[in-house]
C-alpha cells in the first residue's frame, strides 16, 4: 500500500524531476508540492528548488524555479483564491502564495544564478532586472528598488558580457546605495557569492494576528565571510541583508483590508454583546411580557447571527514564509585564480572563525572563461519553523 | 455469527476512517487542451514575451525581408545566416532567443522558395567533421557533390531585445515596453542592408492582495 502511494505521488511530479533518484530530503520536498494544499504550491516549489540547488541538482532546481516564477510572473486579475483572501470569511493565507516582494526578488536571484552557472549571462541579467522590479512595490519610497544585490548582479552580468556601458550605469546606481563598494576591475572574471544565516521569519501580530511582522532567523552566529585562494585571504563584501529587505518594505495594501476586517469583527462583537443583553432580559421577562416576548425572540436571533458573523470573520495575515532563504549575501569579484578550490571561512560578530562552518568549494568556469562560486554557510534543510 | 458481526463493524469503521480528511490534496486535474499560439493564454499572463509575440514578430519580419529587393530579389540567391549568435537579450524578459531566430529562419526558408539560401553556421563543426571523414577516406564521398570549401555567407542577422519597465507603486500597475530590433549586415562591406523593428507594450495590474 505504502509503495503504491509513493508511486502515485511520484507520478504526479514533473517527469524530469521524478526521473532521477533524489536524496531523501529533496524527494520529500518535491513530494510536498503535490501533497500539500494547492495554494502553497509556489512556496513548496521555491523551498524544494533552493534545496535542489544547494544539493547540486541544478536541472531540477531550474525546473522548479521556472514553475514557481511562472506563477509569480502571472497576473492575478480574476482569481478565485484572490477574491477569497479579500473576503471576510477567509484568512489572507487562503490566497495562492506568491511571496512578498523580497521573496519574489530572491526567486529571480536564484534563477539568475542558475543561468550564470549555465553560462547564459543574458538571461541571468533578465532575471536580475525582473527581480529588481519586484522590489519596486515598497510602500516606503526610500526603500523602493533598493535591492543592491540584484543591481550588482545585473551590472556584473553586463560586465562579463562586455557591455561596459550597461554595466557602468548599474554600478553607478549601486554606489548610491552602497557607497564605498569596490567595483570590479576590467580583469575580474570570477564572482564569489556566499550566503549566511537563516531566512527572515513572518509572524502574526495585532488583534487576532491581522498584522504581519518580520523577525530575523534564529540560531545562527555567522556574520562575515572570507576566502582563502592561491595563498591569499580575501574578505567578502556584505552586499545585501534579506531581513532588511523584508522588514523595510512598509505597509501593504492588504493590511488595510485586514484592518477593515478587524473593525468589522469588533463592531459585530459590540452589536452581538448589546443585543444579547437585551435578549437575555427579554427571555427572563418573557412570561410577564406575553405577546411582546416574540419581538425579543427576534432580537435574540439577531444577536445569534452577529455572534456567528463575529466568530466567522477571519482577519489573520498570511505568515507563510520561504524558510530556506539566507539572512545575508556576501560577494567578491577577482581575476580568475590559478586554483579551482577555495576555502571559505565564516566569522561571528566579533570576528572569530566558526570552525564547524568552514568548507571548501569549487570554482566553475564556463566556456568563455567566466567563473562562479556560490556557497551557503548552512544547508538548505537547516530552517526555522513558523 | 458474532465473528461476522464483528467483521462487519470493523469494515464499516475502516470505510468511515477512509472518508475522514487526511489533509492531503486530492483535487482533480485538468485535461490537456491545445491552445492557439497566436492568442494570449487565459491561464498564465504576464508582461513578458509570450508565444503570440514570437509568432507576430517573426511573421512580420519574414514578410518585410521577402519584400526587400536586396535580399529576395537578386538573380543569384544571397546566402544568409540567421541564428542567435549576434542576437542579444538586454531586456528584463528571460527568453530562449533561438525561439525567435529559429522560427524566423524556418518560416523564411519555406516562404522564400529558393530566393534566399540559408547557411547553418551553428553546425559548421558538424559539417567540418563529416568533410574530414570523407576526405580521410574513412567514409565515401556521399552522393551529392564535393566542394573545396563550405559556403561563405553574404549577410548575417543581428538584433537586440530591449525593454523599459515602469511600475506605479501606488496602484501596482506594471508596464513593459519591449523592442525587438533586427538588422541584416553585409559580411563583406559591413553595411546594414535591411532592418526591422517590432515593438509592443503590455500593462497589467495584480490583485491587491499581491501588491
Amino acid at each position: 500500500m505504502r509503495h503504491y502511494l509513493t508511486a502515485l505521488l511520484l507520478a504526479m511530479l514533473p517527469a524530469a524531476v521524478s526521473a532521477t533518484a533524489l536524496p531523501a530530503p529533496l524527494t520529500k520536498a518535491v513530494q510536498r508540492i503535490a501533497s500539500d494544499e494547492p495554494n502553497n504550491r509556489v512556496l513548496n516549489q521555491l523551498q524544494a528548488a533552493t534545496l535542489a540547488l544547494d544539493m547540486g541538482y541544478r536541472e531540477q532546481a531550474g525546473e522548479l524555479f521556472d514553475a514557481a516564477l511562472n506563477a509569480i510572473g502571472s497576473v492575478y486579475a480574476n482569481s478565485e483564491q484572490a477574491a477569497r483572501a479579500r473576503s471576510l470569511w477567509y484568512d489572507e493565507g487562503a490566497k495562492d502564495f506568491k511571496g512578498e516582494p523580497y521573496e519574489r526578488a530572491m526567486a529571480f536571484y536564484y534563477r539568475g544564478l542558475l543561468d550564470m552557472y549555465a553560462g547564459d549571462y543574458e538571461n541571468a541579467r533578465a532575471s536580475y532586472k525582473s527581480g529588481l522590479l519586484q522590489d519596486a512595490f515598497a510602500e516606503e519610497e526610500q526603500h523602493r528598488a533598493d535591492f543592491a544585490l540584484l543591481m550588482f548582479l545585473e551590472a556584473w552580468s553586463s560586465h562579463v558580457l562586455g557591455a561596459q556601458g550597461l554595466a557602468g550605469e548599474r554600478f553607478e546606481e549601486l554606489l548610491s546605495f552602497r557607497p564605498g563598494f569596490k567595483l570590479p576591475d576590467a580583469s575580474h572574471r570570477l564572482l564569489v557569492m556566499v550566503e549566511t544565516g537563516k531566512a527572515p521569519r513572518k509572524l502574526q501580530d495585532g488583534i487576532g494576528g491581522n498584522i504581519l511582522v518580520y523577525r530575523p532567523g534564529k540560531r545562527f552566529r555567522e556574520e562575515a565571510v572570507r576566502v582563502r585562494v592561491d595563498g591569499r585571504t580575501l574578505d567578502l563584501n556584505p552586499i545585501e541583508s534579506i531581513f532588511w529587505q523584508a522588514s523595510s518594505r512598509g505597509g501593504r495594501p492588504i493590511d488595510s483590508i485586514l484592518e477593515g476586517q478587524v473593525q468589522f469583527k469588533q463592531t459585530t462583537q459590540n452589536v452581538s454583546a448589546d443585543v444579547s443583553g437585551v435578549a437575555a432580559h427579554a427571555t427572563m421577562l418573557a412570561p410577564a411580557l406575553g405577546a411582546a416576548g416574540g419581538v425579543f425572540a427576534g432580537v435574540a436571533a439577531v444577536a445569534g447571527v452577529a455572534t456567528l458573523a463575529t466568530s466567522q470573520v477571519k482577519a489573520r495575515a498570511d505568515h507563510r514564509f520561504w524558510n530556506n532563504l539566507p539572512d545575508k549575501v556576501h560577494v567578491l569579484t577577482l581575476p580568475m585564480p590559478a586554483a579551482r578550490q577555495v576555502q571559505i571561512e565564516f566569522l561571528d560578530a566579533s570576528g572569530v572563525v566558526i570552525a564547524e562552518l568552514t568548507q571548501t568549494a569549487s570554482i566553475e568556469v564556463d566556456g568563455a572563461g567566466r567563473g562562479v562560486l556560490w556557497a551557503r554557510a548552512r544547508p538548505a534543510t537547516d530552517v526555522d519553523r513558523p | 455469527m458474532k465473528e461476522v458481526r464483528g467483521l462487519a463493524i470493523c469494515s464499516a469503521l475502516a470505510l468511515l476512517s477512509a472518508c475522514a480528511s487526511t489533509g492531503v490534496n486530492n483535487s482533480a486535474g485538468r485535461a490537456t487542451v491545445y491552445e492557439d499560439v497566436r492568442t494570449s493564454s487565459p491561464i498564465v499572463q504576464g508582461v513578458g514575451i509570450e508565444s503570440q509575440d514570437i509568432v507576430a514578430v517573426t511573421d512580420r519580419m519574414m514578410r518585410d525581408m521577402l519584400s526587400n529587393q536586396l535580399l529576395a530579389g537578386r538573380t543569384s540567391a544571397p546566402r544568409v545566416i540567421i541564428d542567435s549568435q549576434y542576437f542579444t537579450n538586454e531586456s528584463s524578459s528571460r527568453i530562449n532567443k533561438n525561439m525567435i531566430t529559429d522560427r524566423l529562419r524556418i518560416e523564411l526558408q519555406r516562404a522564400a522558395q529558393g530566393r534566399m539560401l540559408f547557411i547553418g553556421r551553428e553546425y559548421s563543426g558538424m559539417v567540418e567533421a563529416e568533410r574530414a571523414l570523407k576526405r580521410d577516406g574513412v567514409t565515401d564521398a556521399g552522393t551529392i557533390r564535393s566542394t573545396r570549401g563550405t559556403a561563405g555567407a553574404d549577410y548575417r542577422l543581428v538584433g537586440r531585445i530591449t525593454s523599459a519597465d515602469a511600475v506605479d507603486s501606488s496602484t501596482a500597475l506594471t508596464s513593459r515596453y519591449q523592442q525587438i530590433s533586427f538588422e541584416m549586415i553585409d559580411l563583406e562591406y559591413g553595411t546594414v542592408v535591411w532592418s526591422g523593428l517590432y515593438e509592443f507594450k503590455k500593462t497589467a495590474q495584480d490583485d491587491i492582495i499581491y501588491r
